[in-house]
């Protein structure tokens, strides 16, 4: 399944902080949301996020599912991301 | 060696409603190529720009417009006898309309402005906007003038509520319901005069951009900003620069459409569906411009190279992410400072 890509335009930095040039927003992510985003931004496909986190973390599929459907919804409110194909 | 440009600027009320005339002038003293003298021009005794340190070389008070042309004129004529003024920067909305009237008189006296013409300052009037948007093809939210409390009760059949209330230069209040109308409407007209503009709400982020026109068509350098922190005045306390591709378009081709000559601020919001509604066109230079200089385009300089006739390539970009953040500051004068400005209507940096 393709993932959603993060925009080109956003700007993240080690710490988890969170740059959009075209709106002047800003937001801070917590570690794994870092990581998370770095991954998008390397166009890793979404299986491939899924095993690396829970190759990390102490979380069962299911939890993270629902944390992963959550995360890519509040992206996507925030309009920091494009879909597949746009 | 050259002599210095003997630039008069207004608008040095650096207050929690600022004026401009503090960060033009700290851009246009930011010049590397540029050797001027600053005469500050005053409206009241206690505009903290009188008494900045760096800012002005001296301040004059003036009257204001109100005070009639010939007195206004009479005053800035006298003040260029002693100070040989070569450029005037007038940053008040109300002034621009006597200034622009005066150009030629004041070029007459060797005094070079760098303004709209009256026609493009008309055009862009608020009571203009809706025609101002159909005529350059810019989305515009619907508004009305109204001139008396009669024309109240019948906003319903044209707005839903809420509605801005706003003067015709400055002020613009959210009204909920008729009786805020009310409210609005008679303290703006108390203070900024008749007509009263009604406008749509559009509900989105505002993003505005100071922009610099040459006059041809061409402009010259272009910023865009979103406010992060808004006073209750609705003034920017706090801003950060952004990339705004569609916003610069619409910039440019204003300005390429209208011939824009000088400073100007558009004000828009965007909506969540990606839409740019055009709120206000102010037709100069706004109090946020230091943010520009620091990104990379200083706008004032820009314009008084263009005023003196100098040779003014275009900005071709900026810094985004570029943040400004105002504050307050107590400082300490003495009462002999006032008292000079007071009864003698100046004060120089030399007697601070």
């Amino acid at each position: 399944m393709e993932v959603m890509r993060i925009k080109p335009t956003i700007a993240i930095n080690d710490n988890g902080f969170l740059f959009d040039p075209n709106t002047g927003e800003s937001y801070t992510t917590n570690p794994v949301a870092r990581e998370i985003i770095f991954m998008m931004k390397q166009n890793l496909p979404e299986s491939d996020i899924r095993k690396a986190i829970i190759s990390r973390y102490d979380v069962d599929e299911v939890t993270l599912e629902k944390n992963l459907i959550d995360f890519m919804a509040m992206l996507r409110h925030y309009n920091l991301c494009e879909e597949p194909g746009q | 060696m050259n002599k210095p440009i003997h630039i008069a600027v207004t608008g040095l009320n650096n207050t929690d409603n600022p004026g401009p005339g503090v960060p033009v002038i700290r851009g246009i003293r930011e010049s590397s190529d540029l050797d001027v003298r600053i005469i500050g021009l005053a409206y009241e005794n206690l505009e903290p720009g009188i008494y900045m340190p760096g800012i002005t070389d001296i301040t004059y008070l003036i009257p204001y417009p109100s005070a009639g042309t010939r007195v206004f004129l009479n005053r800035i004529l006298e003040i260029h006898e002693r100070e040989r003024i070569d450029l005037i920067i007038p940053n008040f909305d109300a002034e621009l309309f006597t200034f622009i009237k005066s150009e030629k008189l004041l070029a007459q006296h060797g005094i070079r402005t760098f303004l709209p013409s009256l026609a493009q300052l008309e055009e862009r009037s608020k009571a203009n906007l809706p025609a101002f948007g159909a005529k350059y093809g810019v989305k515009v939210p619907k508004s009305k003038e109204i001139t008396s409390l009669n024309d109240i009760p019948s906003l319903r059949e044209d707005f839903d509520y809420p509605l801005l209330v706003k003067g015709k230069f400055y002020d613009a209040y959210l009204a909920y319901n008729s009786e805020q109308v009310i409210t609005h409407f008679n303290k703006i007209a108390a203070k900024w005069g008749l007509p009263v503009i009604i406008q749509e709400f559009i509900k989105g982020t505002e993003v505005n951009v100071v922009a610099l026109g040459d006059g041809t068509g061409r402009t010259v350098g272009a910023v865009s900003m979103r406010k992060q922190y808004i006073t209750d005045k609705g003034k920017a306390w706090g801003g950060i620069t952004i990339d705004d591709p569609k916003m610069m378009n619409i910039t440019r081709d204003l300005i390429s459409q209208t011939g824009w000559k000088g400073g100007m601020e558009l004000e828009m919001i965007k909506t969540a569906s990606g839409d740019y509604f055009l709120i206000e066109i102010n037709p100069r230079i706004p109090a946020w411009v230091y943010l520009a200089v620091g990104a990379g385009q200083n706008i004032p300089e820009a314009l008084v190279k263009l005023a003196m006739g100098q040779e003014t390539p275009g900005f071709l970009n900026y810094q985004v992410g570029k943040m400004f953040i105002r504050y307050s500051w107590d400082m300490l004068g003495d009462i002999s400072q006032f008292e000079k400005i007071s009864m003698e209507g100046e004060l120089s940096t030399g007697s601070l």
